[in-house]
């Protein structure tokens, strides 16, 4: 999966997990989005190609590049372990530390995965391999 | 004497953060800034955004990279890319790429903006999460900056006990905070419950007692015993401790009907034990300039009455406490090994320095003057201690008691003043422990019959160095509701010269502590005013403050 910066010019789609009922429900298929139609989802798995109704599908879970969350749990960890130098003060410093890198993991961590509703794989589109839509031509056997 | 040798050798001192050393800090302090300065390029939020070719003269050039879609699936990918609006052209530096993503030619390119189906743009900014931890960095930094530079502002001094455990552990006593060199080992009683009514306490049936000793600061403690003091009590009934003299009995108490001092009125402040403490900021100029404050009381029945004060000391002692040592700096070990050959003139010699701090003085008001009653003089900023000093004799009519506490400007912290009506002489049982645990680095807890021993044993000492934590189990004579307990605590700590104090020998100050006591205090009243806000806000953010 490519950093933040490395998106930028990433060449392929997103790596997303299809699931049925919730964002808990059994995988219906995953592997790199293709392409997003109003009624489908293309995306081309490990082993094949594969389309998938978006009725079939109650969301995805989509990784667009590495969160660097843990990054966040290193800073937070050092920065807790460093409260051990504040004498009284710890009592106080220790829980900003903890609360604050609590809350910091979990928004990073969105920031490469986030989990998309069925309503909403429109806007997804974006991180398709093809935003623009699947082209007619695009060879649709099993790679 | 009986001194653990092995057992202080063969320890190795548990992880604590009052043992880290200055190195430690520095390496934190490099590592935090080393984590937060490579944090801001790797930690990124990337906003994408597609756009139709009619958008081409809007695309953000904020990005760095251009994706460029064509119908058929090919991908170009340019970087220092530009729109030529005239030509209706979009060139750069990049590839172009099939639909499956294979290369088909690099270099300098350029795509008529009709044969695109789709632009992509990718602008990178900073996680929205930098600056929140930014922040918390920059003041977790200046903090272990400011203790590293500070150290005697952030830590403490003498064993202190605590009782409840994990979350719910309070302090709730401070062992011989004055006995600083072996010449000054004393016995210390301390009360557990200063609050006069606990009515939570009273209901307690159980009859297992236990509290946590820990060395919390760069100090060997010598401990030469730990008792539990028993005092049977009825329903109702409080136990408390006279400035001089045995515990008695003291019911009822009145809470204060009225209180002023300098800063107005204060009564809600001290009507109850309930952490809010009256203090007031230090004189600028001179530490021990003295404030009054004024309370009266509804002239309650009885003939013997006592005053009872919940109160401790603030910083400032502490400070000057460890301003002496620096002071003295190097000479100090020289100046404790004469105190031991002579300790009755070094005691005479160093009282002269807390005299003219002074205890909390109490006069009683009445038509004909006043009269001195006392002074009250508990050491050790941590923990409040409730203490009485009896009134005597009372003036035949009045309506009400107004009495007259003078104390060095912010030098102490009242919590409570009440006036009981003193009682028999109370004869409390002491309790030794039962068994002793000591705490290890990991959090674990492992008996140690030879900690008990030694605190046991007459003439042992339990010698505990920076980190060590020890639990303590009484097995109460009573159910715990039936009495009144107090910590008795006896020995002494030495502190450890740290290096930055040493930076402040000044043999011409320190000789002034001794000969010109008051003129001492007044030389290190600025320095105080600079940082005694500061130590206030350490203090109440810290597990010191009361809850």
């Amino acid at each position: 999966m490519p950093t933040a910066e490395n998106s930028a010019r990433d060449v392929h789609g997103a790596w997303v997990e299809l699931r049925r009922e919730d964002r808990f429900g059994a995988v219906i298929a995953d592997g790199e989005l293709l392409a997003v139609s109003p009624d489908s989802l293309f995306v081309q798995t490990r082993s094949r190609f594969l389309a998938v109704a978006v009725s079939d599908v109650a969301g995805i879970w989509a990784a667009r590049y590495q969160s660097g969350a843990t990054l966040v749990t290193a800073w937070s960890l050092f920065g807790a372990l460093s409260t051990v130098t504040h004498g009284y003060g710890m009592a106080i410093s220790l829980p900003v530390w903890i609360l604050t890198g609590a809350v910091s993991y979990s928004v990073q961590e969105h920031e490469g995965t986030l989990y998309v509703e069925a309503s909403e794989v429109s806007e997804f589109r974006k991180y398709a391999r093809f935003p623009q839509g699947l082209p007619e031509r695009f060879p649709r056997a099993a790679r | 004497m009986l001194y653990r040798g092995t057992h202080l050798q063969s320890r190795a001192v548990g992880f604590s953060p009052k043992s880290m050393p200055a190195a430690a800090s520095l390496t934190l302090i490099a590592a935090l800034t080393a984590i937060l300065l490579s944090s801001c390029a790797a930690l990124r939020h990337v906003d994408r955004k597609v756009a139709p070719p009619s958008m081409f003269q809007r695309l953000d050039p904020r990005s760095i990279y251009l994706k460029v879609h064509y119908p058929d699936g090919r991908l170009l990918v340019l970087h220092d890319w530009r729109v030529d609006s005239e030509a209706r052209v979009v060139a750069g530096i990049g590839a172009l790429l099939s639909a499956t993503r294979d290369t088909l030619t690099r270099g300098e390119l350029s795509v008529p903006v009709d044969s695109v189906a789709l632009f992509e743009t990718n602008v990178s900014t900073p996680s929205p999460v930098i600056a929140p931890l930014t922040l918390v960095t920059v003041a977790s930094i200046g903090l272990t900056v400011y203790c590293a530079a500070h150290p005697k502002e952030c830590f403490g001094s003498c064993p202190t006990f605590y009782l409840g455990e994990g979350d719910d552990e309070r302090l709730r006593a401070e062992g011989f905070s004055s006995s600083v060199m072996p010449a000054l080992e004393a016995t210390d009683i301390d009360a557990f419950e200063p609050e006069l009514l606990s009515d939570r306490v009273a209901s307690d049936r159980t009859r297992d007692f236990e509290l946590t000793m820990r060395n919390e600061a760069y100090e060997t403690h010598v401990v030469r015993s730990v008792r539990v003091l028993v005092a049977e009590r009825a329903a109702g009934e409080r136990v408390v401790r006279q400035v001089r003299g045995p515990l008695r009995r003291a019911l009822p108490c009145a809470p204060v009907g009225r209180a002023r001092g300098d800063e107005g009125d204060v009564t809600a402040l001290l009507r109850s034990a309930d952490g809010h403490e009256r203090w007031t900021p230090s004189d600028s100029t001179d530490l021990a300039a003295r404030e009054d404050l004024r309370v009266t009381f509804a002239r309650p029945t009885g003939d013997s009455l006592g005053l009872v004060l919940v109160s401790r000391q603030s910083l400032l002692p502490t400070f000057v406490f460890y301003e002496s040592l620096a002071l003295i700096g190097s000479k100090l070990g020289p100046l404790l090994a004469r105190a031991a050959n002579d300790a009755d003139a070094f005691q005479a010699a160093a009282r002269q320095i807390w005299d003219e701090l002074g205890g909390i003085e109490v006069w009683l008001e009445n038509s004909d003057g006043e009269r001195r009653l006392g002074s009250i003089f508990e050491t050790g900023p941590l923990a409040t201690d409730a203490v009485m000093i009896p009134l005597g004799p009372l003036p035949a009519s009045s309506d009400s008691l107004t009495l007259r506490l003078r104390m060095a400007r912010g030098a102490w912290r009242i919590d409570q003043v009440s006036l009981c009506e003193i009682g028999p002489v109370v004869t409390p049982i002491a309790v030794e422990p039962e068994w002793v645990a000591r705490q290890r680095s990991d959090g674990s807890e492992v008996r140690d019959p030879d900690a008990l021993e030694l605190l046991r044993a007459e003439g042992g000492s339990l010698v505990t160095l920076p980190g060590d934590a020890y639990r303590l189990h009484f097995a109460l004579p009573c159910a715990r509701g039936e009495a009144e307990l107090f910590l008795e605590s006896r020995g002494y700590y030495l502190e450890w010269m740290r290096e930055p104090w040493l930076a402040d020998e000044d043999p011409a100050a320190a000789a002034r502590l001794f000969l010109d006591p008051r003129g001492a205090l007044k030389a290190l009243a600025p320095k105080f005013k600079r940082i005694e806000a500061e130590q206030e806000r350490i203090f109440w953010a810290s597990k010191y403050a009361p809850r």
